[in-house]
This record gives structure tokens, C-alpha cells and sequence, in this order.
């Protein structure tokens, strides 16, 4: 018995170490964690998967894929902002959700700044777009906002969450068409899309991801500059008269203070491995563009989106 | 169609048969420990599946999931904790039967029923998935509240004679369930703005707190003459033996098998919910009714068989119309989405050959779980006989572990710790945990259904008329109403009957 | 003895209690947040009156214990350990609190204390360690709090 204690003691005191800090000789000498704020199988997921398949044979270590969902994401942001910065923990983030949750958040409340999250590349796009039924009576959308016109607050549009992405289209539109219609939120896309199938909501404004998806959906509008390939049948709110673009992007950020060799090694594998054909083919698969850009570029794309949701809110008094 | 001789043939490779007995054990496994859970097993298997075919893939997943389902009644059996929220209803007459003495018994039945009620989703999926897609779409938010009112009946019949404390245990259970950021709006409730209770307690955290500590703390009592937690004698021969009990019960894998299908085709409800009301039915559709909770075979049967069903059930929208019924049908069409295979009714055209083998697939998966499981029985029943001491002090080491596992987050830890003290206070003083875990389970749909159809009948102009609207709801308002009735009807009678016996 | 009336009618008191302070909590939410905890609330707090109402007016009710045959002292060290344990694995170090809380709790139950025993029970505890280091961190990627080390 004792000499069984002999072998196992130093088995133990190896696994105590096994937690404590690695010795970082080359970058990555370890595993980096990949953080996703949302439950396994959602949108975010499959991007992170998708990632983390892809790296392999590029990124000399494994990524490894790890959720904190709660909160629409708050939980999984906070957590990044205060987790290490030594180079091996990473988190992806969804705009505009990182620059909306911030700006709502009321007086007192403890969460992450948009400013605290550094930037470390973009990884896709996902338009939003205007959808009905197939067998809905409206063919355009002129004709949806001649009858949103005519009654106002009459149709429901289904949208995930209020005060996010969804719902900043939403009053983009609303502004935009000078109607009103009635918002019924949902806590997400797979209850949103029953929803307007099933003839519970009259539209859903929401992401193309969502979208492409569902069997028995038309889209009457998307908000990009030209005829998103996905769906090239889908005309444009430009072509209808209307200067609309509004997306949500899916990225991954990091902690501040994040090693710049770290940064710079992540940037040049992460464009390699999204330049990757099969890659990209995949993400088209599940309904996203894949749409690269470094930090620098992201950090634009995020202050932009900020200027514009802070535009929004302020028209409608939900910030001062 | 499809060609079944292809199908045959990609189905018995000796590679996919050996990949899916191993999905199907990891399955059991993850099922069988506390906090996990086939939803974390599937997002666990899936980067593993990224080198095969998508036939494969998908048949790996499909095998997890069956094996987790049957593998949460383990736990629940033996230590009286569900190894997932859906085994849940498994603990009210599992772990009495093993208590006496027929923990073989209770594995097996549990088995059986899991492997039953698969094949019967498995069937359903088969054969019925384009019609009951459409009854899919037909539930909305006004029936999803109404569901959770129809289920919450069921604490009548689970505290039997102390039903105003077992409504003070479900309303606190959905006041906890309000806690944290409400998915919706955004907008923080119970929070006492600390950052820790933003996310709200989980369920299945607060679940294994309410049912494992108490248990681990009862097993302090100085040990019974058997040593170990309960009496078990292996006994020869009880595999038949439960197969022709079995078989004599049969009607219950109807009812059950019923119940989890349609609720697990409903989006958002899975086998958490329909569990509970597969057992309820059972029982009221039952001839002993009162033998419920003592330790019998169909309290076992009805949320096993159940809890499989939804298996197939939910896969049912998720491939068909790319909207998931239940988490772990989530994660699975999460993984389908990676592997390039688009969900709807194109994938039965176009992708017939997989989806078929898929199909096929399934049934041979839960014909393993069979093997795998008697294989395994005879492992798991020996935990019954580790001594107390060692058994609580590992009860409590996987309850950390498994609280911990489902998000790595200490909140839920702390959930788990909160849970298992005040479930202790609650069994001791009467209150029982099964309706504070209903509350807390059904607390979040029953709220948002609750919700969604404010806003909807806001814009109809009408928002009491729109609860009371539409057919659906009427079916589901009638069947509370009528179980309310029949179980107050009971009551009178077995009063007027003690009042009868007495004089 | 019959102490049911006594502990039902201090069950009520303390939910009342309870659902006071959350009620308090329900401010500046709109109404659609605000209608569903509050209902429940309301009903928590008259189910409660109904239920100490109900023990005041009877006689008789099952006799319950908090303890029913647990030694008292261990009782309440076995749940002092667990608690700090929970909190020491989730905010300080898991491996240390987890090992120290599980020795500590079989220590403590054990009827004969012999060498032969605590070994035994070493080696449990550490298989216990090296399974969670093996299947959960390794295998599975879940990686426990051990913020002493960092």
C-alpha cells in the first residue's frame, strides 16, 4: 500500500502543476482557448467550430473551443475582458451586440466597455433582411409599407431581443419608411423563425443567417450595397429607394493588453486560414460570408457601428 | 427514394458500427454523470467528427444523444439524482426500488424503456416527420404558457396531501427561474446588481444541489446492517424476467412514447417538461395509482420511454425545417451546419442516401444502448455497495465537478450549494424538491410564453382574448382544467373514503 | 410532541419574508418584466398565509426532525466543509480544496482511524483528483479555477 502512495504522490503533484503557467518558449506553446459567449449550436458556435477545424495543420497548436453563455453574451464578455492576457485566450465577439450592451446598460451595473475589448480580426458578415412568408399576401416591399402605412402598429414583426441587432434594424427602418409596426421579441432565432412560419408574426427582420436556414421564407429586402450572394434573388433596400445597410459581424477579440507578437502571429494565421477555399466554402454553407479583416480594420468596423447605434438611439430618446 | 442497398452498405462498415457503439457509451456516460448532459456531450464529440463523412457525423451525434438520454436514469436510480434534468421523474420510483432492494430490477427496466422509447421516436421520425412538422409550426406562445400551467398541475398528484406546500415549492421555484437578465428585454431582475446572479440560477446546477447534497448528507446516518446505501441482491435470471414484467406493461410506452413525441417536436420544450407529464398520465391513466412513488416498474417506464421519444421528436423540426426542438437537437444542427449538410425538405430529396442511413442508423444505435447497457448494469450496480463513507464524499466531489462543467462558471457552483441546503430544509420540513425543481425548470418558457403573448395580443388590440383564442390553447386550457378537477375529485373521495372507514 | 405547527407557521414567516425582500427588488422594470414575478409573489405570499393559517387551526401534523437519526456534530461539520470546500475549489484552488474537504470529510466519518485506512483513503481521494485532471481537463477542455497559481 505505501509503495502505491510513493507512485501516485508525484502523479498528484504533477497535476497540481499541470495548473500553473507553461513555459511560454515559442508562440503557442500551448493550446489557445477560443471563448464563445452563447450555448453550443448556435451561430457562434458553428463559426468557432468551423475555426477550430480549419486551424489545424495552420496554428501549430490546437484551438479549443469553450462556452460561457448567459446573459445575451454579457456574461462571456465580462469574462474576457478580466481573463489573462497572455496570448493563449481569446473570445469571439458579435457586433453590434459589444457596442449595444454597453451603451444600454443602466446606471450602477457592473459589465464590459466596448473600449476595454481589443480587436484581433472579423471573421464573417451576415446582413440583415426584411422576411415574410412565402404564401404572405405581400409580394415587395412597397407593398409592406403601403399596408404599415395605411395601419400603423397593425403588423407584428418578430425580432431577436429588443435593444439589439434585430431591433436597430428595425428602427432604422422605421425611420427610414416613416411607418410603425408592432415589435414582438424573441429570446432567439430558432424561436423567431417558427414564429413568423407559423404565421404568429407577420415579418421578421432579422439575419440572413437565420434566413437561409429556414424552408418556407421570402425575403422582401436586404440591407447591403449590392445583391448578396447568398441569396441573389433577394432585392437590395437600395434598388426600392432606400439607402439602408445594416449587418452584424462576428469576430474575435481579446484581453486588453494582449501581446503584440501574439497579435501579430494570430492576425497572419487567422488570414491564412480564412483565405482557405474549403473554408470559406463552409461558412457559406451555413449561411455566412466569410469577411476578413485585421484588428486595425475591425476597430473601425466596431467604431462605426457604434457612431451609427448611438445615432439611432438618440432619435428615439433611448440614450441621451 | 433512396437505394437501400446503399444504405445498408454505408450502414455496416465495421469502422461506423464501432465509432457509433463508442458515441453511444459516451453517450451513457455523460448522461450518467451529474451536469453533464448530451448537449455538452454532442459539442464535445463534434470536433471529432470533423474528418468523416457527414453520414457518420451525424450517426456519432445521433448515438450520443440516445446513449445520454438512457444514461441520465443511472443516477437517478441508484444515488437519487438525475444524471440529467429529463431523468428527473426517474428518481420518484427509481431510487425507492433500489432502496428496496431492486436496484437490477429498476436498472433494467430503465433499460428497456430507454431502448423502447428510442426505437418508438426513431419510427416517428421515419415515418411520420413531414406531417407532424406542420403540428409543430401550429404551437405558438400562447400554448407554450399554457403547456407549463398544464404541467405545473402536476404537483397535485406529486404531494399527494401536503399540496399547499407543494405549491409554495413551484412558486419559489419560478421566482428563482425569474433571477438574472431577462433574455428578451435585457433587463436585469434579482440581480442586487452583482454581476454573479446577471446569468440567473440554472436549472440543472440548482438541480443536482437539490437532489444530490441532501442525499450525500442523509447517507451520514450511521450505516444499516448492508454497509452500503442500499440493500442489493443480485438475483439470476431478472433480465426476463423485467423483459415479461415488461411486456405486461406495455400500454405505458404507448402513452409515454405519445407524450414525448409531441412535446419534443415542440420547439423550446423537450424532455424536461414532457417527462413530467408522461408520468403524470401514466399515473392517472394507471389502475394502482396510489402504488406511484413507492418503487414501481411504471414510474420508471413512463419517463424513460418518454425522454428517448423526444429524441426522435425533436430531430423531427431540426431536419425538416432547420429549427431545433430540444438543446441537444441544437448542438446537432449546429454540427450538420459544419458538415455542409442544409436542413429541409431538400436533404430528403437530395441527401436521401444520408438521411436514410441516418435513419437506420438510429435504430441499430439504440439496439447497442441495449447491449451496451446490460453490459454496464453490472458495473454501475456495485456503487450501491461502496461504503457511505467513500459514497458522500464523492457525491459531493462530482456534484462541484458536474455544477462547475456546464459552463465553468462558480455562479453555478454556488447554485449547486445554495440548492443542496435549502433542498435539505425542504425534504426535512415536507416541502419535497419535485415541485421546486418543476418550478425552476418551467419558470423560463412559461415566462416567456407568457411574454411573447402579451406582445402579440397587444398588437391584435385584444391581450385577455388572445390568451383564451386560439383551438390550441383551448385543448390545453380544457386538459389543465380537467386535471385540476380530477385530481380535487380524488381527493374528496379518498377524505370521503378514510371519513367512511373511520365511522 | 408535535412540532409541525411550529415549523409550517416558521416556514410561512420566512417565505413571506423572503418574497418582501425580492418585491423590493422589482423597480424601475417595465410592465411586461414586472407583471409575471410579481403574480408569483403575490401568490407565494398567500399560499404561505394559507399554509400557517392552515398549521395554527389543526391539531395534529407528521412529526418532523432536521436531523432524524444524523449525529448533530456531524451534520453540521460535514456541511461547514462542504460549503467552504464549494467556495475554496471555485474562487482560490480547486485541486487543494477539493482534496483537503474530501480527506477531511472521510477523516471525520471514519469509525476506526488506522494507518491502513488513511491510506486507503489518500488514494481515493487522489484517484478522485486525477480522474477530473484527466477526463475534465484534458479530455474535455474544461479547465478548473486555480487562481493561487496564477
Amino acid at each position: 500500500m505505501k509503495k502505491l502512495s510513493f507512485i501516485i504522490a508525484p502523479f498528484m503533484a504533477l497535476s497540481l502543476c499541470m495548473g500553473a503557467t507553461a513555459q511560454a518558449a515559442d508562440y503557442p506553446s500551448k493550446p489557445i482557448t477560443l471563448m464563445t459567449a452563447f450555448n453550443a449550436g448556435g451561430g457562434s458556435d458553428v463559426s468557432h467550430r468551423l475555426i477550430e477545424k480549419y486551424a489545424r495543420g495552420v496554428i501549430s497548436q490546437p484551438i479549443v473551443v469553450t462556452y460561457k453563455p448567459g446573459a445575451g453574451g454579457e456574461v462571456g464578455w465580462t469574462w474576457l475582458i478580466g481573463a489573462r492576457a497572455d496570448g493563449y485566450t481569446v473570445g469571439g465577439v458579435d457586433l453590434p451586440h459589444i457596442v449595444l450592451q454597453p451603451l444600454l446598460r443602466a446606471e450602477g451595473q457592473p459589465g464590459y466597455k466596448t473600449e476595454q475589448l481589443n480587436p484581433l480580426c472579423n471573421l464573417v458578415f451576415d446582413p440583415d433582411v426584411v422576411m415574410v412568408r412565402k404564401d404572405s399576401p405581400f409580394k415587395s416591399l412597397e407593398e409592406l409599407v403601403t399596408y404599415a402605412k395605411a395601419n400603423p402598429g397593425k403588423l407584428k414583426v418578430g425580432t431577436v431581443g429588443k435593444f439589439t441587432g434585430d431591433h436597430l434594424f428595425l428602427m432604422q427602418i422605421e425611420k427610414l419608411t416613416g411607418t410603425k409596426f408592432t415589435q414582438v421579441p424573441y429570446p432567439g432565432g430558432g424561436k423567431a423563425a417558427p414564429a413568423l412560419l407559423s404565421g404568429e408574426v407577420d415579418c421578421y427582420f432579422g439575419s440572413a443567417s437565420n434566413f437561409l436556414r429556414m424552408e418556407g421564407a421570402r425575403g422582401l429586402a436586404i440591407a447591403t450595397k449590392e445583391r448578396y450572394e447568398l441569396c441573389p434573388d433577394v432585392p437590395t433596400f437600395a434598388e426600392q429607394g432606400y439607402t439602408l445597410e445594416s449587418a452584424k459581424y462576428r469576430g474575435i477579440a481579446t484581453p486588453p493588453k494582449f501581446p503584440a507578437e501574439a497579435q501579430k502571429y494570430l492576425e497572419t494565421k487567422l488570414a491564412e486560414l480564412c483565405a482557405n477555399p474549403e473554408y470559406q466554402q463552409a461558412v457559406r454553407g451555413a449561411g455566412l460570408t466569410p469577411y476578413y479583416t485585421n484588428g486595425k480594420e475591425f476597430g473601425e468596423i466596431i467604431k462605426r457601428e457604434k457612431e451609427k447605434a448611438v445615432n439611432v438611439l438618440k432619435t428615439y430618446g433611448f440614450i441621451k | 427514394m433512396f437505394d437501400i442497398s446503399v444504405v445498408l452498405s454505408n450502414l455496416f462498415e465495421p469502422m461506423t458500427l464501432l465509432l457509433m457503439a463508442l458515441s453511444a457509451c459516451f453517450g451513457i456516460i455523460m448522461g450518467a454523470i451529474p451536469g453533464l448532459s448530451g448537449t455538452l456531450g454532442i459539442a464535445l464529440l463534434m470536433p471529432f467528427t470533423f474528418g468523416l463523412e457527414p453520414g457518420v457525423a451525424l450517426l456519432m451525434l445521433g448515438s450520443v444523444y440516445c446513449g445520454s438520454e438512457y444514461g441520465g436514469s443511472i443516477p437517478s436510480i441508484l444515488i437519487n439524482t438525475p444524471g440529467t434534468a429529463a431523468a428527473l421523474c426517474t428518481t420518484f420510483d427509481g431510487h425507492p426500488m433500489a432502496q428496496n432492494g431492486h436496484a437490477q430490477k429498476a436498472l433494467l427496466t430503465a433499460l428497456i424503456s430507454s431502448v423502447f422509447g428510442g426505437l418508438f421516436g426513431v419510427c416517428a421520425l421515419i415515418f411520420l416527420s413531414i406531417p407532424l412538422a406542420h403540428v409543430a409550426m401550429s404551437f405558438g406562445a400562447p400554448e407554450q404558457f399554457w403547456l407549463c400551467v398544464f404541467a405545473l398541475t402536476i404537483i397535485a398528484s406529486l404531494s399527494s396531501g401536503q399540496v399547499l406546500k407543494g405549491i409554495i415549492g413551484a412558486l419559489l421555484g419560478l421566482l428563482f427561474a425569474c433571477v438574472g437578465m431577462d433574455p428578451i428585454t435585457g433587463i436585469p431582475r434579482f440581480t442586487f446588481n452583482t454581476m454573479e446572479l446577471m446569468n440567473g440560477i440554472n436549472v440543472v446546477p440548482a438541480l443536482i444541489g437539490l437532489f444530490a447534497i441532501p442525499q450525500a448528507l442523509m447517507l451520514l446516518k450511521p450505516a444499516g446492517e448492508h454497509g452500503g446505501m442500499a440493500p442489493y441482491r443480485p438475483a439470476p435470471g431478472v433480465f426476463w424476467q423485467t423483459v415479461k414484467e415488461f411486456f405486461h406493461r406495455i400500454w405505458v410506452v404507448g402513452v409515454a412514447g405519445v407524450v414525448g413525441l409531441i412535446i419534443g417536436i415542440m420547439p423550446g420544450a423537450g424532455g424536461n417538461i414532457a417527462t413530467f407529464i408522461a408520468y403524470n398520465e401514466a399515473k392517472r391513466f394507471s389502475r394502482k395509482p396510489e402504488k406511484f412513488g413507492t418503487g414501481i416498474m411504471e414510474g420508471i417506464m413512463a419517463p424513460e420511454v418518454c425522454n428517448n421519444a423526444v429524441v426522435g421528436g425533436a430531430q423531427i423540426p431540426m431536419l425538416t425545417l432547420g429549427i431545433p426542438g430540444s438543446a441537444p437537437a441544437a448542438v446537432m444542427l449546429g454540427a450538420l451546419m459544419t458538415h455542409g449538410l442544409k436542413p429541409g425538405f431538400a436533404l430528403f430529396t437530395e441527401q436521401s442516401d444520408v438521411v436514410f442511413t441516418y435513419f437506420i442508423g438510429l435504430f441499430l444505435a439504440n439496439i447497442m444502448i441495449l447491449i451496451l447497457g446490460l453490459v454496464l448494469i453490472r458495473i454501475f450496480v456495485r456503487v450501491l455497495q461502496i461504503p457511505q463513507n467513500f459514497l458522500v464524499v464523492a457525491i459531493i466531489a462530482m456534484s462541484v465537478v458536474g455544477a462547475y462543467s456546464i459552463s465553468t462558471s462558480a455562479m453555478d457552483v454556488i447554485s449547486m450549494c445554495a440548492g443542496g441546503l435549502i433542498g435539505y430544509i425542504l425534504i426535512r420540513y415536507k416541502f419535497g424538491v419535485a415541485p421546486m425543481a418543476l418550478g425552476l425548470i418551467l419558470g423560463g418558457m412559461m415566462e416567456e410564453g407568457f411574454k411573447l403573448s402579451l406582445h402579440l395580443g397587444a398588437a391584435e388590440g385584444n391581450v385577455v382574448m388572445f390568451f383564451f383564442s386560439r383551438p390550441q390553447s383551448l385543448v390545453l386550457i380544457a386538459l389543465t382544467v380537467l386535471s385540476l378537477v380530477y385530481s380535487i375529485w380524488k381527493e374528496i373521495s379518498a377524505a370521503r373514503k378514510a371519513g367512511q372507514a373511520a365511522a | 410532541m408535535n412540532n409541525s405547527r411550529i415549523v409550517d407557521v416558521s416556514c410561512a414567516v420566512v417565505v413571506i419574508l423572503f418574497c418582501l425582500l425580492m418585491r423590493t427588488q422589482l423597480t424601475h422594470i417595465p410592465r411586461e418584466g414586472y407583471i409575471f414575478p410579481m403574480c408569483t409573489i403575490y401568490l407565494l405570499m398567500g399560499t404561505s398565509a394559507l399554509l400557517a393559517l392552515r398549521a395554527l387551526l389543526t391539531r395534529q401534523g407528521p412529526h418532523m426532525t432536521f436531523f432524524a437519526g444524523i449525529p448533530v456534530k456531524r451534520w453540521c461539520i460535514v456541511s461547514a466543509i462542504f460549503v467552504v470546500q464549494c467556495l475554496g475549489a471555485m474562487y482560490l484552488s480547486f485541486k487543494i480544496f477539493m482534496g483537503l474537504g474530501m480527506l477531511t470529510i472521510i477523516f471525520l466519518l471514519e469509525k476506526k482511524h488506522s494507518l491502513k485506512n488513511t491510506v486507503c483513503n489518500v488514494l481515493y481521494v487522489a484517484f478522485f483528483l486525477v480522474f477530473f485532471q484527466l477526463f475534465f481537463t484534458d479530455i474535455m477542455h474544461i479547465y478548473f479555477p486555480e487562481n493561487l497559481f496564477y
